[in-house]
């Protein structure tokens, strides 16, 4: 779940993921990177989205891509055979390429390091409720405290 | 090597040649990186006769083990060369990414040597370096130069550059990267000036490996953990930023007014405090690299005269553009704050020197028309006009533009110019803080608080708790300050992370990291090796026990008010027992043992 | 006497001073009494759980003197002093 509003710009994700993924730290081998914008004064993370219609899934030739039993879009590396046509199919640009391999975000076996080191909590992770339900329910907070009683 | 990458890049401004050089085990063991290693590389290569400005002068940029890591808000660098402020030793630390992109270029400093005929920048991606035109970027803005930067060599690219400032040789001009944040103090952008060197650009693909990977990601989570629980850099600093203390400093009767002339408890000082600057104008917190205080204030002034947004203030510029001038209008003093970081200048001798010519003006040593405006103190327009005619030099700027010191002195006044070693006092009465009068009279690169920031002990009792209006046990607790604070300059590190971590944890990431065994009184240890070094060299040029003084304001003029009434900075009993602890004689001078036993 | 607050204590109370009209006391005695109007959340902030103690997270300030330098939690606060209160958090 991201809130880029909460986001501080330290990349602190890029380097844990990196670094869990690859035991290096660098960002080019995160799965995740924080895109900052000077003037509108905000920073977004982007990482994976785990598509319901995976296009990377679809597009493989070989099916190397699978889906695991929460819904993570996995890459199964005894059948990658590199060919990167996922990397074009995806429209979010979150399929990258390593040098050696192709690679995405896999919620790291279900305990993401990024949500577990987010300073802020821009990034977190939650059971998979559907997020407007959260956010709705953010906003009905704000009207509790304006018009309810006094608890 | 680890941590490290083991490279840097030598670049000759005058032949206009880069070239790669490996870094010596030996020499990187130690003195770490950073501050250490820089100022090594420096000492050894220039004369010591070499002015600042000289093609023969060389201007150092290091990175340290650390940097670019999972450590603990991992993304300082340093640039090191002699100060023109101060023709001491001059070692400025800068946040933002720049470090650690340049790491992943492959290299872990830059050695500039030389001046370039014309306006040039260096453009280091991936293995290679290379100096480009920078003659269309010359005259122009922080902000315009890394955006066009940006434009020219890479999207991700991380630029350090200087403004209009520094290519003016602003004597206090600093050298800028991420455009906001800022290696600001001893005007080190001056040196970059004047070798014609307009810019740095870095954009790097590669990683950086550590010795003992499980070993070190343990001690960055245990080391992340104890910054997460600690109130100040778990909660404090995000929320409100180091202008925090602006309030309890002056509830301490620490926070000098009108250049030090009236005392240190501005009873307006909440309208320049970090609760206020949430409260009207903070869009919302930032963070340097890897880092989870996020100190950061990006502001945005959204009407009225002052009307801008950019990144800042933090404490130090606050104090000396508000208290300091009698300026009380935050919207007036962000505004000076985002001109400073647009022309690449810094705010602290900034305010201090229009607070010295205020009160000449005051003194009628000034005019109007001399100034050609009304550099008065509380003249929050004045300020907002002056910052440009500094940066610029022009008219009475020009006057500025050479600082507090050489300002008062063309006047024949130098006792009005609050400074040691011509460099401006920071944020903190050494009379209310006796501690931080020492700091200031020792720190090796003159009139500074972050060499050894005994502020947080003596006003937040962090680690431990001593008394501000006493000087017993100050001179030990510095020398311990002093050295640490040297390692954390050295191995990459925010220094804002020991009030929250401390010599333990940081051992941890940095034997891990590199793999060196070194023991943590060792480290402590290269520490005060580095602080010796950097004294040699200031003896060199001439510094002796006499300059390691005060403004005669602090040593002879008690505090009118609050609770350190009727004191003055008793600077010689501590200066004593400094020397001594240190291993110096009564002349400052490291003695054969001392040296011996540092192996210098 | 007077109480400033700062930092979060702010929104906590709602105020950035006020004026009380109080005999001598200590600083003890103060928080334990502000926490009583304040409410829990602010006695957890300021006092030990036992109630014995003031919270270690606390700075206070009497006259701009630290209490840890005059006499600690019995520190005595005058009917005219100017108590500064900070949650324990820092700056550079």
């Amino acid at each position: 779940m991201l809130k880029p509003e909460k986001c501080i710009s330290c990349r602190t994700c890029e380097l844990i993921c990196s670094f869990t993924r690859a035991e290096e730290f660098s960002p080019q081998l995160s799965a995740v990177s924080v895109i900052h914008y000077d003037k509108a004064m905000i920073s977004v993370p982007i990482m994976c989205t785990q598509c319901e219609d995976a296009p990377c899934m679809r597009v493989c030739p070989v099916q190397a891509i699978y889906e695991n039993e929460d819904g993570t879009k996995i890459i199964d590396y005894k059948k990658c055979i590199g060919c990167k046509m996922c990397i074009s199919a995806c429209p979010l640009g979150n399929m990258a390429f390593d040098g050696k391999a192709v690679f995405k975000c896999d919620l790291c076996g279900g305990d993401p390091q990024c949500a577990r080191f987010c300073p802020s909590g821009a990034i977190e992770y939650k059971e998979a409720n559907p997020s407007s339900l959260v956010k709705r329910k953010d906003l009905a907070e704000k009207f509790k405290e304006v018009f309810g009683e006094e608890v | 090597m680890y941590g490290l990458i083991g490279k840097m890049l030598r670049v000759n401004l005058t032949e206009g040649t880069v070239a790669e050089e490996y870094l010596s085990d030996v020499l990187v063991k130690k003195y770490l990186g950073g501050r250490g290693l820089g100022t090594k590389i420096y000492v050894d290569e220039v004369d010591k006769d070499t002015d600042a400005f000289a093609p023969e002068n060389k201007l150092i940029l290091m990175t340290g083990p650390l940097t670019g890591t999972f450590a603990t808000s991992a993304g300082r660098l340093m640039w090191i060369t002699k100060a023109p402020l101060t023709g001491t030793i001059g070692c400025a630390n800068s946040g933002g990414e720049f470090g650690p992109e340049l790491k992943y270029a492959g290299f872990d400093g830059v050695i500039f040597e030389g001046k370039s005929e014309k306006p040039v920048y260096l453009y280091v991606k991936d293995g290679k370096g290379e100096l480009r035109s920078a003659e269309e970027l010359w005259g122009q803005s922080v902000f315009v130069t890394t955006d066009k930067l940006i434009e020219e060599t890479d999207p991700d690219a991380r630029v350090c550059c200087i403004g209009p400032a520094g290519e003016n040789k602003v004597l206090f001009a600093g050298i800028m990267n991420e455009k906001n944040r800022a290696a600001g103090r001893g005007g080190l952008g001056a040196v970059m000036g004047s070798k014609n060197l307009k810019a740095v650009v870095a954009r790097g693909t590669g990683s950086i490996k550590v010795a003992d990977k499980e070993g070190f990601l343990a001690a960055c989570i245990d080391a992340r953990k104890k910054l997460k629980e600690n109130p100040v850099t778990g909660a404090g600093l995000g929320a409100y930023g180091t202008e925090i203390l602006v309030n309890i400093i002056n509830a301490s009767g620490g926070l000098p007014k009108h250049n030090w002339r009236d005392g240190a408890v501005d009873p307006d000082a909440d309208q320049i405090s970090g609760e206020t600057l949430v409260e009207k104008y903070l869009v919302r917190n930032k963070g340097c690299f890897g880092c989870s205080m996020a100190c950061g204030r990006v502001t945005k002034i959204k009407d009225g005269p002052y009307k801008s947004a950019g990144e800042g203030p933090e404490y130090e510029a606050a104090w000396a553009l508000g208290s300091s001038c009698g300026i009380h209008d935050l919207a007036a003093i962000c505004r000076v704050n985002f001109l400073c970081n647009e022309y690449g200048m810094d705010p602290i001798t900034l305010g201090s020197t229009f607070a010295c010519a205020m009160e000449m003006f005051d003194k009628g040593l000034l005019t109007k028309e001399e100034m050609g405006g009304n550099l008065a103190f509380g003249n929050a327009d004045a300020i907002v006009e002056f910052a440009t005619k500094t940066a610029l030099r022009e008219g009475f700027g020009d006057k500025l533009a050479e600082g507090s010191y050489r300002m008062a002195e063309s006047y024949g006044v130098p006792e009005l110019s609050m400074s040691v070693k011509k460099q401006e006092m920071p944020a903190y009465d050494g009379r209310s803080l006796q501690g931080m009068g020492l700091e200031y009279a020792t720190s090796n690169r003159g009139g500074c608080h972050v060499r050894g920031y005994l502020t947080s002990p003596e006003i937040l009792g962090i680690p431990m708790k001593l008394d501000p209006l006493v000087t017993d046990g100050k001179a030990e607790m510095l020398k311990i300050f002093q050295d640490l604070t040297a390692v954390v300059d050295s191995v990459g590190i925010c220094l804002f992370t020991t009030f929250g971590i401390g010599l333990a944890e940081i051992g941890n990431m940095v034997r891990t990291a590199t793999g060196w065994d070194m023991t943590d009184e060792e480290l402590l240890a290269t520490g005060d090796r580095i602080w010796n070094m950097e004294k040699l060299y200031n003896l060199s040029q001439g510094f002796t026990r006499a300059d390691d003084n005060l403004p005669p304001r602090l040593l002879t003029e008690p505090l009118p008010e609050g609770p350190a009434k009727g004191k003055v900075c008793e600077l010689d009993v501590m200066l004593e027992e400094y020397y001594r602890l240190r291993g110096w004689n009564e002349k400052s001078i490291p003695t054969k043992e001392k040296l011996s036993e540092l192996g210098l | 006497m007077i109480v400033r607050y700062f930092a979060y204590y702010r929104n906590d109370t709602g105020l950035k001073e006020e004026k009380l009209l109080l005999e001598p006391l200590t600083a003890l005695e103060l928080l334990g009494k502000l926490s009583e109007r304040y409410g829990e959340t602010m006695r957890k902030q300021w006092l030990s759980p036992d109630g014995k103690d003031i919270h270690p997270d606390v700075i206070f300030l009497i006259d701009g003197r630290n209490i840890d330098f005059v006499d600690g939690k019995n520190s005595l606060v005058q009917k005219d002093a100017v108590v500064s209160l900070f949650p324990r958090i820092a700056g550079g």
